[in-house]
């Protein structure tokens, strides 16, 4: 027992530690973090170290589904009605254009290829049909990871956000179609309707169970205001309905993201918040389910003539898939960015394709090739090896479409600014300097002739010993007679501290709070006392508001 | 804004001075000496610095025959004040309007007490500007009676 405790553990400890250590590798080499993942669950699972086996990863079964549930929840979050309003003719044209253009593909020229190889036409037809039906799916958890990463926003990461989101449910759809007709045509005793039924069934199922809990989350988060309880609510409620949709054998994906979909919508302020809290927290899920994703792949097993039919999926699927995006954006006539690039952020390939292929192993297990291969057999290692390439290739690819939209970088925040900035793109500099003994009248007519709201007061060696503000004439506003006998040392605030040009912006900031003060004078170094420049707290404030907008502001592109 | 001012808070009797002499730093260090004994004040070199310090800057005779030095310091718990009326006129003082100084009342307050620091400086200053009020003070016979004309202008 304590053997197997130990295992566990030390799984999932090499899995997520050695996953960020990958990720940082290929961050550093600027590669999207989810390859870092993928290639340390190379390196540890089968085909690599074997640290991680294959009973291992269906040991950790459960773990695969929470982290699926999270990914699904948080997908879903991103899924906000009013983009739907907007773009809702767009997203359904794309997603039929994108998921029947890699159908078409790779069902026509697999089938031919197996049909070229084992003359065996019913057999042909019917793995086309099902490798056609599992190209159409992308993976939502690697795109949006990437997405996320690096901060896109716009109109193209919207439309990616919901392409991939949905079209997991138009490769169930067309799966269900697929296999019942596979078993016919090859003799099997299927039958379209009773497939479609079931798949229909399997969604509907997900999206109520979905509904059901985002109802049941809304009432807590009412009632709840203390954000460890709303986590733990939230984890609790998302374990309990992925093991509903479990035992029910629906899927996992799409019924957190009907939870998530739902609840950002009904309470769209409140739960910004909160998706904040559930993002932070599931980081090591994410780590530990792409690590896992890529252990499970074996590729030292396969036959030398399946990397042809692996070729031909991942070509055909690519094209397919972007020409498919291509014409369906063009014919609602979305923007630009979105025709141009949409197809290269939808080459991920996961969870649902190794699902779907897994369930094909079981209803198409009947199907042989040749004496000794089942249809279902090839059906695995192909999806695996194609997921292997594709989850390798995808993520990349999404990352080169944000950047070409001009879409990456744009989805951030103030303390992103802050983050990025130091004193010196804040300070004002050129700034006149008050001397101590200066009337009132005449700093006051500084003000008045010059644009700045701060000045600052120095002695006669022109070291720093206060500021003066508009407020702190305000305080002598109602007494004019005073100011032919008050001088700028009467009035200013006295230095509390003064910053470097060098130093971090938040870091100044910080320390204007602690010390409750709205300017700070900038010094040339540690050695002197003499002002280049002086921060006011509300001039950073606006330069940083406008920082934001301009950062966020669409790319030329999307409106060319 | 109103100058209103609960003057007891700053001022009390014993920091109400009768001065002899008619020379600026005479007359200062005096008040220093007094307002160096009112439980506000911690540091009583501290404050000699600062009143001459800002002397040196401008005078702070505004005329009228009144002075208002005045100063902001760290060691000054809260704003405090004492007066000196002068028998003899000070003529060294550099005033505004280059005439004798016959009223100095003295302003302490804490470094970071800026708005109760130019409360009390705009109280004292349009105080003063009632002439009726500025001759009552020169002519009152003893700090007694001064310190009640201040009081009860104040009511």
């Amino acid at each position: 027992m304590d053997n197997i405790n130990f295992s566990i553990l030390f799984i999932l400890g090499v899995s997520i530690f050695g996953g960020l250590i990958g990720a940082s590798f290929f961050q550093r080499l600027r590669i999207p973090q989810v390859v870092g993942y993928i290639a340390i669950g190379l390196i540890v699972g089968e085909s690599g170290l074997k640290l991680v086996n294959h009973s291992a990863v269906t040991t950790l079964r459960p773990f695969t589904l929470f982290a699926l549930g999270i990914i699904g929840f948080l997908v879903g979050g991103e899924l906000k009605a009013e983009s739907f309003r907007k773009y809702a003719k767009q997203f359904f044209a794309i997603l039929l254009g994108e998921g029947l253009g890699a159908f078409l593909l790779v069902g026509i020229f697999t089938a031919l290829f197996i049909y070229h190889i084992f003359h065996n036409g019913p057999a042909a037809l019917a793995a086309g049909i099902v490798f056609g039906a599992i190209a159409s799916a992308t993976d939502p958890a690697s795109t949006i990871d990437v997405l996320w990463e690096y901060r896109a926003l716009g109109v193209l990461t919207t439309s990616l956000t919901a392409i991939v989101a949905l079209d997991d449910a138009l490769a169930m759809t067309l799966y269900g179609l697929g296999t019942g007709a596979a078993e016919i045509l090859t003799g099997g005793s299927g039958s379209i309707i009773a497939e479609v039924g079931k798949v229909a069934l399997s969604l509907f199922g997900a999206v109520l169970l979905g509904l059901i809990c985002a109802l049941i989350l809304r009432l807590l988060l009412q009632r709840v205001h203390q954000p460890e309880r709303e986590l733990a609510f939230a984890v609790g409620l998302i374990l309990l309905l992925i093991s509903v949709v479990v035992y029910l054998n629906i899927d996992v994906i799409l019924s957190s993201m009907t939870l998530g979909c739902v609840l950002v919508n009904m309470l769209p302020r409140r739960s910004k918040d909160f998706f904040k809290l559930i993002r932070s927290f599931s980081v090591p899920i994410y780590v530990l389910f792409f690590v896992l994703a890529g252990a499970r792949l074996s590729i030292s097993q396969m036959p030398g003539w399946l990397w042809g039919i692996v070729i031909i999926y991942v070509v055909g699927r690519s094209a397919g898939k972007m020409l498919g995006a291509y014409i369906g954006a063009r014919c609602t006539h979305s923007p630009p960015v979105v025709r141009r690039y949409l197809g290269l952020g939808l080459f991920a390939q996961g969870g649902v394709a190794i699902g779907l292929s897994i369930m094909a192993s079981q209803h198409l297990a009947q199907i042989m090739l040749s004496e000794d291969l089942a249809l279902g057999d090839v059906i695995i290692f192909a999806v695996a090896a194609t997921t292997f390439i594709v989850q390798l290739a995808g993520p990349p690819m999404v990352k080169v479409a944000i950047k070409l939209s001009g879409e990456a970088g744009r989805n951030i925040t103030r303390e992103d600014v802050i983050d990025s900035w130091t004193v010196a793109d804040v300070m004002e500099t050129g700034v006149v300097l008050i001397q101590e003994n200066e009337p009132l009248i005449k700093a006051a007519q500084t003000f008045m002739e010059r644009d700045y709201l701060v000045y600052p007061v120095v002695d006669r060696h022109d070291s720093i010993i206060g500021v003066i503000s508009l407020e702190s004439l305000k305080d002598v506003l109602v007494n004019q007679d005073s100011w032919t006998w008050l001088v700028a040392s009467d009035i200013m605030s006295p230095v509390k501290d003064r910053a470097l040009a060098t130093m971090p912006l938040k870091d100044v900031i910080d320390q204007m709070s602690e010390l409750n003060i709205d300017q700070m004078p900038v010094v040339k170094n540690d050695n002197s006392n003499t002002p280049i420049g002086i921060l006011d707290r509300a001039r950073i404030q606006k330069l940083i508001d406008k920082e934001v907008v301009r950062r966020q502001r669409p790319a030329k592109k999307e409106t060319e | 804004m109103s100058f209103d001012f609960d003057l007891s808070t700053v001022l009390d009797e014993s920091r109400v001075l009768i001065l002899k002499s008619s020379k600026k730093r005479v007359a200062l260090k005096a008040l220093i000496d007094c307002l160096a004994r009112a439980p506000q004040v911690k540091e009583p070199l501290e404050l000699a610095e600062g009143i001459f310090h800002r002397e040196q800057l401008m005078s702070t005779g505004i005329g009228m025959g009144i002075g208002v030095p005045h100063v902001r310091l760290d060691s000054v718990e809260s704003p405090v004040m004492c007066v000196g009326i002068c028998r003899n006129p000070i003529t060294d003082y550099e005033s505004l309007d280059q005439g004798p100084v016959r009223l100095i009342f003295m302003i302490a307050a804490g470094k970071d007490q800026h708005t109760e620091y130019l409360r009390l400086l705009a109280y004292v200053s349009s105080k003063l500007k009632d002439e009726r009020l500025r001759n009552a003070l020169i002519d009152a016979p003893d700090t007694k009676t001064a310190y009640r004309i201040i009081a009860q202008k104040d009511k």
